[in-house]
């Protein structure tokens, strides 16, 4: 940590590290650090953990189950959790769906769905994307139409998240039709087992699965699940992605792989040495290290400006940009890192070939190829840059 | 200018692709269909062996360009591995015992691959720890070659080993007892075997080269693969760069193509610039390994050749992937089967940083 923390902080940060050490399984863990993602139910019992200590969702209001920490605690939090290789929090349900519910959502509402969130009883995905509506949203085609006070939903989405594994989602539909395409829409809440809901998995170049097509074929639900006013689901959805831009820096993660890469260049041969004294090594992990350093500054400025209660401008989407890069920019060195072993595929793999290969190598070229979608998802890079240039800049 | 052999070459390879196309082989599974079997069909297995032995006694120059085919075609041939770099060696060696095997060569039959990498060693043979040490009946291997490309479907092994502290070359029998194989599947569809050799013994004969002849040759070998690793790059990026290309004019998201968008517009213009500088590349590191008047003229110019390489496959494959969005990382589309292996391409024959170090090496 480059900030100049105080004591308080500092021991602020021992106390969660020694929560983690405690409470986090071994293989989690050792999951999470290749790269990998754990199941839900490893999600959900590290999620409960947090939540018997009171740190289910320290971004929330203290009267919804807040933790009530400063800005740096938070961010401290954030951190060692991260570089600990704890399960990242449900993001869908935690930092989307429910500072909208909190903002616009009924009291019902609030009362049955944040709890569930909190606790991961509810795990939720989010049905934006459709084929025809990536980086242009409110091209959304899906329709749910009102009758006999059910809304019935047809349509399709895709890149869903981990849809195969959450039990609710919120999607993006056209209730109405107007002149404006991004009038007429709303977000509806659903159970993913509700009939008519077909969920196909899309398998990445990693081999992995991880992102769904959603299907909806007359899927009926309650006209009561619906956020705020019919109509207004654009105000939301942009409510919502606002907060998704903020926290997907990731510098934890990258601080993480930082020294992840210089532990584990020490112990790869190169030539008569070690990687980590190979001149490319040392000059390339200088660069992305130098990078991170200021992102972290840049991070800290923005949350100091916050907590001052000022309002961030388009330094989220300067750290969207940036934050995605350096994480590239990592995956790619552990490429080169581990050498010829990269391109083995499959878990374990390699397993068997002797103590010398690293067990990381089983998954960086995996890591790599599925980095490459940090600049596509969250609104891609270029249109982070589109918003800087029309909203910061007035071009 | 392309001759005429070069031109029928091409031909041969594109109407052999046509009834292998990616999208076809992407369904079936890439690893299943590795195409050195209809290259061996096309008689090509001893293209550059002399007709004295067989073969069709074509030159590097002759053979190379057409890599670029197999790359726009996302072949797995195990081409470069087998005839480039094996059957080469085999011939250029000089050796009764090699000879003896350039027909069986020439048909396909006989497939040996140079194991020219061990973990650590960045796939520079004279960094090899594997050792040979003389017996009474003639030689004994020692050590482990990683992640040999073709290395599972070959018969005989080109093994890089240290001999009282200098580098010699060995012909290693696959089935020779001490040679142990462990298949590993890579991510580009290729497979690949780790390779150990543990008191693996082989006859007096089988030594082929040592010191600076082994040096040499194995250089050489490694330096014709990679010009014609430039030449399969090019074919790669040709094929992924139409098919952004096409992509972009054909999404519409906000009521136009996304092609019609000017940073969109930069990013294939910079895509087609990287695509001319390789194809340029292959050009200096083909007419290198073939004409060079030294060795050290030779390795700078493919140095060259494989530092614009590599910034240029990093370049294209990134830039395919980022212009179609989440398409691109699908399994299904072919846009990211281009991308992992030009991924594998920029580090398979020494990385950017190797060969922009050699160059200043050279160069001083
Ligand atoms: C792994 C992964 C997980 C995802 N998870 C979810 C999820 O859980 N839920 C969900 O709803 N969505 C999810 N998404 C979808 C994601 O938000 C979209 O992929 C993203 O919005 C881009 O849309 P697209 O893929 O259709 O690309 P397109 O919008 O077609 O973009 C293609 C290219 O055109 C460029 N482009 C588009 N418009 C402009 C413009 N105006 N100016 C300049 N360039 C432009 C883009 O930057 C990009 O380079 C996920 C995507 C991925 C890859």
């Amino acid at each position: 940590m480059a900030f100049d923390y105080s004591p308080q902080d500092l021991q602020f940060a021992d106390d969660v590290r020694a929560f983690i050490q405690a409470n986090l399984d071994a293989g989690v863990r050792k999951k999470i650090l290749s790269g990998m993602l754990p199941t839900r139910s490893e999600r959900e019992k590290w999620q409960k953990s947090l939540y018997a200590r009171g740190w289910a969702a320290p971004s929330w209001p203290v009267e919804f189950g807040g933790t009530g920490w400063t800005v740096v605690q938070r961010h401290i939090f954030d951190e060692v959790l991260t570089e600990e290789g704890a399960p990242g929090f449900p993001v869908f349900g935690m930092s989307m769906l429910a500072p909208v519910l909190m903002r616009f959502g009924t009291e019902r509402q609030k009362r049955e769905i944040l709890p569930a969130i909190l606790t991961m009883d509810d795990f939720w995905c989010q049905g934006f994307s459709e084929p025809g509506a990536g980086s242009d949203l409110a091209g959304v085609r899906s329709t749910a139409r009102l009758e006999d006070g059910f809304w019935i939903i047809n349509g399709q989405k895709i890149w869903t998240t981990l849809a195969h594994e959450a039990n609710k989602i919120f999607v993006l539909v056209r209730t109405s039709v107007a002149e404006k395409k991004q009038l007429g829409l709303s977000i509806l809440l659903l159970a993913m087992d509700t009939p008519g809901i077909t969920v196909r998995p899309i398998i990445t170049i990693d081999n992995h699965h991880e992102v769904n097509e959603v299907f909806f074929d007359d899927v009926r639900v309650p006209a009561e699940n619906i956020i705020g006013e019919e109509g207004l689901g654009w105000t939301y959805a942009k409510f919502l992605l606002g907060h998704e831009r903020t926290s997907i820096a990731r510098i934890g993660q990258s601080r993480r792989e930082l020294k992840r890469l210089i532990a584990t260049a020490s112990t790869i041969p190169w030539r008569d040495g070690m990687v980590s004294q190979a001149p490319w090594f040392k000059r390339r992990h200088a660069q992305i290290e130098i990078r991170h350093r200021i992102l972290e500054a840049t991070t800290l400025r923005l949350l100091a400006m916050v907590a001052e209660g000022g309002k961030p401008g388009s330094e989220a989407n300067l750290l969207k940009i940036h934050g995605s890069e350096v994480q590239q920019d990592l995956a790619e060195l552990w490429m080169d890192v581990v050498g010829e072993y990269g391109f083995a595929y499959g878990q374990d793999a390699i397993a068997d070939i002797g103590e010398m290969v690293p067990w990381e190598a089983n998954y960086v070229a995996g890591s790599y190829f599925n980095s490459r979608k940090l600049s596509i998802y969250g609104g891609s890079n270029e249109i982070q840059r589109n918003i800087i240039a029309k909203s910061a800049l007035g071009l | 200018m392309q001759t005429e052999t070069q031109t029928m070459l091409s031909h041969s390879i594109s109407a052999m692709l046509d009834k292998h196309q990616p999208s076809d082989r992407l369904r079936e599974g890439l690893a299943a269909t590795n195409l050195w079997g209809a290259l061996v069909e096309l008689g090509l297995a001893g293209a550059e062996i002399p007709e004295a032995f067989g073969g069709l006694g074509l030159s590097f120059t002759d053979i190379a360009p057409m890599f670029e085919d197999l790359g726009r075609g996302l072949a797995t041939t195990c081409y470069l591995e087998f005839a480039v770099m094996g059957t080469w060696l085999l011939h250029a060696s000089d050796n009764l015992v090699a000879h003896g095997l350039l027909a069986g060569a020439a048909t396909g039959d006989t497939r040996a691959v140079l194991t020219f990498s061990e973990f650590g060693s960045a796939g520079d043979p004279a960094f090899a720890r594997t050792s040979a040490t003389a017996t009474a009946a003639g030689w004994s291997l020692n050590g482990a070659k990683s992640v040999v490309v073709g290395g599972s479907l070959a018969t005989h092994l080109l093994v890089p080993a240290m001999q009282d502290g200098k580098l010699a070359l060995f012909l290693v029998p696959a089935d020779a007892p001490g040679v142990t194989r462990h298949s590993l599947q890579l991510y580009d569809a290729s497979s690949a075997a780790d390779i150990t050799l543990d008191n693996a013994c082989v006859a007096a004969s089988h030594l082929l080269a040592r010191g600076e002849q082994a040096s040499a040759l194995i250089t050489l070998a490694l330096d014709r693969a990679r010009a014609a690793l430039c030449h399969e790059a090019v074919g790669l990026m040709a094929a992924v760069h139409d098919l952004t290309l096409d992509y972009v004019k054909s999404r519409k998201q906000f009521g136009q193509p996304i092609g019609a968008f000017q940073t969109m517009q930069h990013r294939l213009a910079t895509m087609f610039m990287d695509l001319e500088l390789c194809r340029s590349a292959a050009d200096v590191a083909t007419s290198a390994a073939q004409h060079s008047a030294t060795p050290q003229q030779r390795m700078q110019a493919v140095s060259a050749a494989m530092v614009t390489l590599c910034q240029c496959a990093r370049n294209i494959g990134q830039s395919a992937v980022q212009a179609h969005g989440g398409i691109a990382l699908t399994r299904e589309y072919q846009a990211g089967h281009y991308f992992k292996r030009l991924t594998m391409i920029e580090r398979y024959l020494g990385t950017g940083d190797d060969h922009l170090e050699r160059y200043i090496a050279l160069a001083s």
